[in-house]
């Protein structure tokens, strides 16, 4: 019989066969390829390639099945036995899980804030071609850019350049709000009327072009709130007072939807720029004067090149309408991509994410995340030595590699994915309401559940398990079978990855609980500085408009129990504004406080040198001003009484010397000018009171002048309690981080030893029947721990120190540098709950009857 | 006895006739050949797999065969249990025929 011709298969089609059928499948390949062999002899090859590729096509479901159904089986079996193994060793779970719920909590809580950090303003839908305009004007320090711009220059580039379709200025002023019993101080939008068209805040009620009219106002859902309950205000009229004087009704005509909490923009009330009380007449067309915000919405794909070139050219414009204010360029900043360093601009209008403050804020809980991985690492590895036998077996009937690592990570898989859900309670019942209670930003609870967080849910869960899982699992499973069972142990127990492991973690724990305590004095420090005057005694009333402060003088100065009364358009305590100085050809910029009469009296601020300003000699005073200690000694002067320097392109003489008195609570002393203010600015009155004071003489002489109006006063020992507060929440937030992590770090330990004490068990007996004493056997059961405690301790003790005090020695503040105090706290504080965390094992150690232990087995 | 579908009885006669030469391949052109059917490979496979589970037929390898790619055949033969089971099929089937004439049948009488 003559051999026929053999013709193979095409090698794809063999390639593919044999990657989907199993290598038990061999005789049914060699059919196939026979077959294929006989049909290409008798029809032909194409005819035969053609069956083949059928025959290919029609095995691939049955396959895909097949795998699945087995896979299934497997994880099936897998889950089991990780379910009966994390029962059985339920410290070790029990650690493990804690450790990881509360590591993904803090992860899903911050990751909630950080998804609305980095999406600030990305709503918008036509974010994409709106941009802000900025400037720069060069400084002592550098060229930072402002958020502000020249009045005159949106409009200008709307009429000058086709390709910008809209331009709206923003211009932000308080006035009081009055409707009905109520008038409450509120800050006030102004805007150009194509806000709505520009910005994506939909109204709830009313229409988009309400702004068209410059006596319709437009308020958000709080303030609606607020005044008219649930009543429906369109329509309503409410009068709102400027400076205290002009008053003007206003039109209730829309009611803003609540903003998304990713906005970077938010507003109370709403007017148009239109309306006089915006900006007078002759301010409009005037470079010197500037708003608070332009930004441009350009045609769909026109560049900003040409826009930004016609900006150059108004600079001469500008900068010779305001001398002192010299801008170098313009610049635009696109809504919604604003850049890492958009949050440097000052007096922005749109909040931009701060992001070195945010990647603290991710790090932390990323650094608690990896404590109770590396938790999960150690006492898996421990915990393998006891489950030496059983992997011995399973690798003996069969079991491959892959399997095994399988299983571990099975196991992993259910703990993690335990974790999580208790980690998304945890989130959403403590961390975020705490969070809000916290920060500004406040998270929608309900608002939140969305496909990114799903998206992150999922990767947390993968990711953790994989970074916890993946190095035990390969590890163990690579065990050799005959070593394990021919009882021969002598597994390597990669003691150094554990042992290094559990230097970081403590290391981890140590330099928070270093911090911590560090912040916690630090308050307490910057509590008892000393503020520079006698702060009791002085009542501050705020106050709203220009008329009131005489009004409340012409009252309260009747009153024989108030000392005195005096006031400010700016306080001590609660900022100022700046200026620049420039003494003979040194310039610099200086916090300018202005002030009215007598303010330093009523203020209990001693004056060194020289007077302050007073009543009697207010004609001199339009070009005096008092400077503090520290300018003084800045310019060099020996007698400051006299001097003269120029202020913002003005020249003025120093009157009086100011001793230097606290004003930021964390903040050192700096150059201070204090210019005279006129009664007409104040926005505080200080009154100059008695120790013991009965208030109600001032609410009841508040009643009295103004009626119906709110007052709000505090004593000025009271001014930085808000700051206060939030250093001590601050200080809060640290001290729980601190908790935690040396929480998870000790309960890691826990685990760790009691594995240890069972490895070691035969050891120990037999130590104490050869006479070791209970002491000596603890000492010797935990001598590494404290090895590993003494070099973690050691490393970031070091650490701690150089970034503390490089970070203080970076800015010029009131801090306290880091002593060995909070350090030695830290110490005692590690080792005796390191100590407590070993302490019942060690125990169960030492009192063992080391006859029961040798004699089983 | 063993109720066997009708493919499964072809295929242990058709396996018992090949002898030396039953594979898959042979086994499928047979069946073929006599029913006059298109015979899928897969309808062969399954019942061999399900004669195996039942005992009634057994398989070995042949050596590697360079025109099946270098893999072997696995060649079938009956067990006693399979030469039974095809026994008892004839002995039924003689029996059911009994007293039948192909002739009437063919005519449409009784």
């Amino acid at each position: 019989m003559s051999q026929p011709k053999h013709t193979p298969p095409p090698r794809w089609a063999s390639f593919l066969l044999n990657q989907l059928l199993p290598d038990d499948s061999q005789t049914p390949a060699g059919d196939y390829e026979e077959y294929f062999s006989s049909i290409a002899r008798d029809h032909g090859r194409f005819a035969a390639k053609r069956w083949y590729a059928m025959q290919l096509l029609r095995l691939i479901p049955e396959i895909i099945l097949a795998k699945l159904y087995w896979s299934f089986v497997m994880w099936k079996n897998y889950l089991l036995v990780g379910r009966r193994n994390l029962l059985k060793n339920k410290v070790s779970s029990a650690i493990n899980l804690f450790g990881l719920s509360v590591a993904l909590a803090a992860c899903i809580a911050v990751f909630l804030f950080v998804k609305d950090f980095a999406t600030v303003d990305r709503f918008h839908e036509n974010g994409n071609r709106i941009y802000m305009v900025t400037h720069e004007v060069p400084e002592a320090g550098g060229l930072p850019k402002w958020g502000t711009s020249p009045t005159p220059l949106g409009p200008v580039l709307k009429e000058t350049f086709p390709q910008v379709e809209e331009s709206v200025r923003i211009i932000q002023r308080r006035a009081l709000f009055e409707y009905g019993s109520k008038t409450i101080s509120e800050s006030i939008v102004f805007a150009d009327p194509g806000f709505f068209n520009m910005f994506t805040f939909p109204l709830r009620l009313g229409q988009k072009s309400a702004l068209d009219n410059e006596s319709n106002v437009i308020i958000s859902e709080r303030t609606a709130e607020k005044y008219f309950g649930k009543s429906d205000p369109l329509g309503e009229v409410i009068t709102l007072s400027f400076d205290g004087t002009d008053r003007q009704a206003f039109v209730v005509a829309g009611i803003a939807e609540k903003f998304p909490t990713n906005s970077g923009f938010r507003f109370d009330v709403m007017i148009s720029a239109n309306n006089p009380n915006a900006m007078s007449n002759t301010a409009r067309n005037d470079w010197g004067q500037f708003v608070d915000g332009t930004f441009l919405m350009l045609t769909p794909g026109s560049e900003i090149e040409p826009i930004l070139e016609g900006m150059a050219s108004f600079i001469p414009v500008q900068n010779a309408a305001n001398e002192g204010w010299q801008i170098t360029s313009f610049d635009l900043e696109n809504l919604r991509h604003k850049g890492v360093t958009a949050f440097l601009v000052r007096n922005r209008s749109f909040h931009a994410t701060e992001w070195p403050f945010m990647a603290v804020f991710i790090l932390i809980p990323l650094f608690m995340l990896a404590l109770s991985c590396i938790n999960y690492v150690n006492i898996t590895l421990a915990s393998a030595l006891r489950r030496l036998k059983e992997i011995g077996i399973r690798k003996v009937v069969g079991g491959s590699r892959k399997q095994l690592a399988t299983q571990f990570l099975a196991e992993n898989i259910i703990l993690c994915g335990l974790s999580l859900l208790v980690g998304v309670a945890l989130a959403y019942t403590v961390l975020v309401p705490l969070f809000n209670n916290l920060f500004v930003e406040q998270i929608d609870i309900a608002k939140s559940v969305d496909l990114p967080l799903f998206v992150f849910l999922f990767a947390m869960l993968v990711g953790v398990a994989f970074i916890s899982g993946a190095y035990p699992a390969f590890y163990i499973s690579s065990f050799e079978p005959s070593a394990i069972l021919r009882g021969q142990s002598k597994i390597s127990r990669s003691a150094w990855l554990t042992r290094s492991l559990m230097t970081v973690q403590f290391a981890i724990a140590f330099i928070t609980v270093v911090v911590s305590v560090y912040m916690g004095m630090n308050n307490q420090h910057l509590l008892n500085v000393d503020w520079g005057y006698q702060a009791e005694n002085t009542l501050v009333v705020n106050l709203t408009g220009n008329d009131q402060f005489k009004l409340l003088e012409g009252e309260l100065g009747q009153y024989p129990q108030i000392e005195l009364i005096a006031g400010a358009a700016h306080h001590i305590g609660q900022g100022g504004s700046s200026g620049r100085v420039n003494v003979d050809g040194t310039e610099q910029t200086v916090r300018l406080i202005s002030v009215g009469d007598r303010y330093f009296e009523s203020m209990n601020i001693p004056t060194l040198e020289g007077r302050e300003f007073v009543p009697e000699l207010a004609g001199l005073d339009s070009t005096s001003v008092l400077v503090n200690k520290v300018f003084a000694e800045e310019s060099g002067w020996e007698e400051a009484i006299g001097q003269s320097f120029r202020l913002d392109n003005r020249s003025v003489t120093v009157i009086g010397l100011i001793d230097n008195v606290l004003t930021n609570p964390v903040g050192a002393d700096f150059p201070i000018v204090y210019t005279k203010s006129d009664p007409a600015n104040y926005a505080v009155a200080t009154l100059k009171v008695p120790s013991r004071f009965d208030i109600d003489i001032v609410k009841a002489g508040w009643e009295k002048v103004f009626p119906g109006a709110v007052l709000t006063y505090f004593y000025q020992n009271e001014v930085f309690d808000i700051s206060y507060e939030s250093l001590g929440k601050m200080n809060a937030m640290f001290m729980t981080i601190a908790f935690l992590s040396l929480l998870i770090a000790c309960m890691g330990l826990f685990g760790l030893a009691s594995q240890n004490a069972v490895t070691r068990m035969k050891e120990m007996a037999v130590r104490k029947s050869l006479g070791a004493s209970a002491s000596h056997l603890t000492f010797e059961l935990n001598k590494k721990f404290i090895l590993l405690l003494g070099v973690a301790a050691a490393i970031s003790s070091v650490l701690c120190v150089a970034a503390i005090n490089g970070l203080l020695s970076m800015f010029d503040t009131q801090n306290m540098p880091l002593g060995p105090l909070p350090i030695a706290v830290a110490f005692i504080l590690l080792f005796s709950t390191a100590a407590s965390a070993v302490f019942a094992q060690s125990r169960k150690i030492a009192n063992i009857n080391a006859a029961e232990v040798l004699k089983s087995e | 006895m063993n109720h066997l579908t009708r493919s499964e009885e072809y295929i242990l006669l058709a396996i018992w006739k090949l002898q030396e030469e039953a594979y898959t391949l042979p086994i499928q052109g047979r069946l073929q050949e006599i029913t006059g059917r298109d015979w899928s490979l897969s309808s062969v496979y399954a019942p061999l797999e399900r004669l195996v589970k039942q005992n009634l037929i057994k398989s070995e390898l042949s050596e590697p065969i360079p025109e099946r790619g270098g893999r072997p055949k696995r060649i079938y033969s009956l067990t006693s249990g399979g030469r039974r089971a095809l026994l008892e099929i004839n002995a039924v089937g003689q029996s059911m025929w009994d007293g039948i004439s192909v002739n009437a049948l063919e005519r449409g009488l009784k």
